[in-house]
């Protein structure tokens, strides 16, 4: 009887709470949404497997389970050496001190997505890029919104930011100003993201009409040209990057670690050859390595009496808020500009001024060749879409500079 | 709290400013660097403005391209390809 009662003491039985199981739904249908529907998986199946495995009782020697502890719960952990985090609250742990709440996973990750994005639709249409400061507006109205309904500053900040339509920037962000929201912060800004091709139709139907869609641009271009043209791509390519780290770096020094990496990475791939490990190594191995620890550590931070408070549901009304004014401030500050110019924009290009590049970009060219099939904006959606990239990094800036600490 | 609600609206116009400023500065500054680099660097005459005459086929155009890169460091760029005609390799 002695044994069976060891044996039933190793296995997990004998602590799960109804908490942990509402939990292993919650990761179950975030791992179906990852797997089957194909949301976000390169985050959303890492997330969601962290989560789970964050939910099993006595998985540590203390009889814990393996998930993130906050400081609130264990304030003496930020003076424990790495060894001693990893001996006593186990390897998860280890992860996110180590790379989480030191801010070096987001900003690697941003290496990686610099070393794929190609500034080149956004030199060639300099002027779209002011749409990615226009969308921008979530994150701040947001902010005023949570900080009414309840949350601190900081919480509400950490929220906003989720507008920025950026998963890395909404995690730096939040392990800045709010960790103790990570794991919900991030599940919504994935999750947002990869409902963009939902979002940005219901936005645009609400707020735009089938002739403002109709607006062909290289139509306009033709009707009332001044672009100047680049005689040489490659070498402007490549001093970009270096003069607007320079430009950021003096003007908003607390945005470097998101936009520097994010410029470093971008430089690599355009000098072209003699970087081209550096760049390979930046958007392969080195970015999906961080993605994989991201993803764990972020979904472990869920554990059932972290996650399962009202204020998920303020973050999840929240994020969603965030992201439709977002796509709507980009959407009138078009048709602001329209009501000025002769030369008309297509309001689906202030759409994609919040991030989610190429996703954003993608889905509004599919919506302008709905109305009119020879109205292909995809390089014109991406100039506004690649400069929200950088928008919401110095929106994130911003609020750090003004509320960290 | 209404100090929280004056702070969110300060870093509500900042925000937006400072975005504003630094994207406006993004369309300065790229403007300036097109030109600069345009009036002091353009590209070099394209590979494919050789005429068809020449009879270069584009493979061959390239790896000529590649060995001139690879013998000159990158220093040297390929301005011209002519075919020597019989007489002159006699």
């Amino acid at each position: 009887m002695e044994i069976f009662e060891k044996l039933f003491n190793m296995t997990a039985l004998g602590g799960i709470t109804p908490g942990m199981i509402l939990m292993w739904l919650i990761g179950t249908v975030l791992l179906f949404l990852g797997i089957h529907k194909k949301y976000e998986p390169l985050l959303l199946v890492p997330i969601a497997f962290g989560l789970l495995i964050a939910n099993f009782p006595g998985v540590l020697v203390s009889g814990e389970p393996m998930g993130v502890v906050s400081t609130e719960q264990a304030p003496g952990i930020t003076h424990l050496t790495m060894l001693e985090i990893a001996k006593e609250y186990g390897i998860i742990n280890f992860v996110y001190y180590s790379l989480i709440k030191t801010g070096f996973l987001p900003p690697v990750i941003f290496m990686g997505v610099g070393a794929l994005t190609d500034f080149g639709p956004m030199l060639r249409n300099l002027r779209l890029a002011f749409f990615g400061a226009a969308a921008q507006i979530g994150i701040f109205t947001v902010l005023i919104c949570a900080l009414l309904v309840g949350f601190s500053i900081e919480e509400a900040a950490s929220l906003g930011i989720i507008g920025g339509a950026d998963g890395p920037t909404a995690i730096y962000t939040t392990i800045i100003l709010a960790d103790h929201l990570l794991g919900p912060v991030a599940i919504a800004a994935y999750s947002y993201m990869a409902l963009v091709p939902v979002i940005i139709p219901l936005v645009v139907k609400m707020t735009c009409n089938t002739s403002e869609l109709q607006i062909n641009m290289k139509l306009q271009d033709k009707l009332f040209p001044g672009k100047i043209e680049i005689k040489n791509i490659k070498t402007v390519k490549i001093i970009f990057p270096i003069v607007l780290s320079l430009v950021i770096g003096l003007i908003v020094p607390s945005a470097l670690p998101l936009a520097g990496m994010l410029l470093f990475g971008n430089l690599i791939k355009e000098i072209g050859t003699s970087t081209e490990r550096l760049s390979k190594a930046a958007s392969g191995p080195i970015m999906n390595t961080a993605t994989i620890f991201l993803g764990l550590s972020v979904g472990a931070t869920m554990t059932a009496s972290e996650f399962l408070q009202w204020e998920i549901i303020g973050i999840i009304v929240g994020g969603f808020l965030a992201f439709g004014i977002s796509i709507g401030g980009g959407i009138f500050a078009v048709k602001g500009y329209n009501f000025f110019n002769k030369k008309k924009i297509n309001p689906l290009i202030g759409a994609t001024g919040l991030s989610a590049v190429p996703m954003a970009s993608r889905v509004a060219n599919e919506i302008a060749l709905k109305h009119d099939p020879q109205n292909h904006l995809l390089q014109y959606a991406m100039a506004s879409n690649i400069s929200g990239v950088i928008g919401s990094a110095v929106a994130a800036g911003v609020l750090i500079s003004f509320l960290a600490g | 709290m209404p100090d929280q609600i004056n702070t969110a609206i300060m870093l509500l116009i900042v925000g937006i400013i400072t975005v504003f400023a630094i994207l406006s500065l993004i369309v300065l500054l790229g403007s300036l660097l097109i030109r600069i680099v345009n009036r002091f660097y353009p590209q070099l005459p394209q590979l494919s403005t050789f005429e068809p005459h020449q009879e270069v086929k584009p493979n061959e155009i390239a790896a000529i391209v590649a060995a001139v890169e690879t013998i000159t460091g990158g220093k040297g760029k390929v301005e011209h390809i002519s075919k020597m005609n019989k007489q002159n390799k006699s």
